[in-house]
């Protein structure tokens, strides 16, 4: 699950804009806001939470990481392992 | 196009490209400081740090122990001379970050340290989530021009000579071309190169380190070296080495397999990666780490460490119901990056003129204070070599061809997506090249690799810039996956370095063997990839 904006919060300061570092984070000049423009692409390094001043930055933890059997790491192994 | 000169230009902005921005600054170059993200949170530490090295200092390593960390380094693959170089300038650099307002030391002025003598290691554990922020504003307060949301993707050579790169900014798409008498690289290892298994971008290490630095070093004909390593990391749910990484193994906690049996012995510790992927790959993953009787005072620290090394690392737990004194604590194994580089030598010069580089981009140097020290030195052999150089000469059609290659994508209606082409090569690395490597399936790899490139990389195309973005990244990815394959099949043995950390295992050649201490080299001459081995320098005596 991607990012998400909690737009109650929001002032619109651009923070998360200026410094999201994959360029996840949009804005939209028309209603002067922030977006999230590229949702797949977000790694969920946390620093638009560490710069937003009004704690409206959401991060929830991706379904897909709660899976800890390493399967990417066995199909890794090729055909004969160790 | 606009064309701007400087004297030094800096590509990456992380640790060490900003320490080097502000020693050529200092000595009085102009300096043009170009990050792919921003300055203030951009690089592996932009979302905080808990740990650093501390060098050779009064409270961390004698000179001897230096100079003996140097020493076993060459069979791990190092140049000893870049190792000492680097671990001379480790606590001037530590003292620097204490001076640009970074809480280093504990509120009564002492130094908390881990200390793991086995590794030659002293790591200061410290309050880091805002150490970026502070050495962001230092490069600030220089005459530095900072340029950022810019991704350099060329460079500019004459003869054996670099000067300059052509750079574009990743939002508005304009393109740049910078002269310069002396370039450093430093946009550290090259992530996105295998899959990880959280997802495409649900990477470890940040997103924006795609082997940049390296992919325009490698087309510009400068030599590489230990391509060949991955960095296979262990990540606590996404939380990084800094909780169970950098400790005495008496601090680690136990890890234990499915069957609660005890993996790592006393004395395991330094190679502890590869007994960890051993354990997952006979079957008796997963794994899980149980600090569960640690003694408080060591428990809080793990806890402070969580809060500013990627401080999302404690919303996670929070979310998944894990408590470090409650729970065992489930470990993933993560082929994070190509961890090879740039060949340098201990004034960090790469083996074309008016190139240096530092930190994670060289063939090999990683962590935070050890990018800082070689920044530092970069610059200053940047800056006299700068000192010495005429204004630069270039192919003044250059810049505007390399423009109209890099465009391409955006006048194209319809093509190949540039993230489903880079999982495609992700998924050949992964599945062809792997842990456990073997001829016959790299060799195979290899020619799938080389196909696809053929049949895809230009027809890739673009809506807008970001986009753009990602074109020129797997660009780079499939150089990065060509020299990584290449070199994996050329040195045949099994070798690990860093804890087992950085594997390379042939399932052909499982033994070490004495006469590959040395390294692959490989280098682009007449426009074909050239692999050779090089010598590793012997510590030179003072």
């Amino acid at each position: 699950m991607p990012v998400r904006i909690d737009y109650h919060l929001c002032k619109g300061c651009k923070a998360c804009y200026t410094e999201c570092p994959a360029d996840v984070i949009g804005w939209d000049d028309e209603k002067a806001i922030p977006y999230i423009a590229y949702p797949d692409e977000c790694w969920h390094c946390g620093v638009c939470k560490l710069e937003c001043p009004e704690g409206a930055m959401i991060h929830t933890l991706p379904p897909q990481c709660w899976i800890d059997i390493n399967k990417r790491f066995i199909s890794m192994l090729g055909r004969k392992g160790i | 196009m606009e064309i701007i000169k400087t004297d030094v230009l800096i590509i990456g902005g992380g640790i060490a490209g900003c320490f080097a921005a502000i020693r050529a600054s200092e000595m009085g170059k102009s300096v043009m400081l170009l990050d792919k993200s921003t300055i203030r949170r951009g690089g592996s530490v932009g979302p905080g740090m808990d740990h650093m090295g501390m060098g050779v200092a009064p409270e961390g390593l004698t000179l001897k122990e230096a100079k003996e960390k140097a020493l076993a380094s060459h069979k791990e693959l190092m140049d000893p001379n870049v190792i000492l170089a680097v671990e001379k300038e480790v606590h001037p650099r530590v003292l620097d970050l204490e001076k640009f307002g970074v809480p280093v030391r504990e509120d009564d002025g002492t130094y908390f340290v881990w200390r793991i003598p086995e590794r030659h290691h002293v790591a200061i554990s410290y309050r880091g989530v805002d150490t970026k922020v502070k050495l962001a504003e230092a490069v600030r307060r220089t005459k530095t021009n900072v340029v950022e949301r810019t991704m350099a993707v060329d460079l500019l050579t004459h003869g054996d000579s670099v000067v300059g790169a052509v750079a574009f900014n990743v939002r508005d798409g304009k393109i740049t071309t910078f002269l310069s008498k002396a370039t450093i690289l430093c946009t550290g290892e090259a992530g996105r190169q295998y899959l990880e298994p959280d997802g495409l971008f649900l990477t470890y290490h940040p997103t924006t380190n795609t082997g940049d630095s390296e992919a325009m070093a490698y087309r510009a004909g400068a030599k590489l070296a230990n391509m060949e390593y991955i960095y296979m990391d262990y990540t606590l749910l996404r939380a990084g080495g800094g909780i169970a990484g950098i400790k005495p193994y008496d601090k680690m906690g136990i890890l234990v397999n499915r069957n609660g049996e005890r993996v790592l012995k006393e004395g395991d510790s330094t190679r502890r990666g590869f007994l960890m992927a051993k354990e997952i790959a006979e079957g008796r993953g997963p794994l899980y780490w149980d600090f569960r009787n640690l003694p408080d005072d060591i428990l809080k620290m793990y806890e402070r460490e969580m809060s500013h090394e990627y401080p999302i690392a404690k919303e996670w737990f929070k979310q998944r119901g894990l408590d470090i004194r409650k729970d065992l604590i489930p470990l993933q194994l993560v082929p994070t990056a190509i961890i090879g580089g740039l060949l340098v030598d201990e004034t960090l010069k790469t083996s074309m003129k008016g190139l240096y580089s530092a930190g994670s981009s060289t063939a090999y140097l990683m962590s935070l204070i050890y990018a800082a020290a070689s920044g530092h030195i970069a610059s200053g052999s940047a800056v006299r070599y700068v000192s010495e150089s005429k204004e630069p000469v270039y192919e003044e059609k250059k810049p505007e061809e390399i423009e109209k290659q890099i465009m391409a994508p955006l006048k194209r209606r319809a093509g190949t997506n540039a993230i489903d082409l880079e999982k495609a090569v992700r998924s050949i690395t992964t599945d062809y090249v792997g842990y456990f490597k073997s001829e016959g399936l790299m060799q195979q790899g290899l020619k799938t690799l080389l196909e696809l490139r053929k049949a895809y990389l230009s027809s890739l195309t673009a809506k807008n810039p970001h986009e753009l973005m990602r074109c020129l990244e797997v660009r780079n990815i499939f150089d990065m996956a060509e020299m990584h394959i290449r070199a994996s099949l050329m040195r045949r043995e099994t070798r690990h370095r860093r804890v087992g950390l950085f594997p390379h295992y042939r399932i052909d050649y499982p033994e070490t063997d004495p006469a590959w201490e040395k390294l692959v080299v490989v280098r682009r001459e007449d426009g074909e990839m050239r692999l050779s081995t090089q010598e590793i320098p012997d510590l030179k005596e003072e």
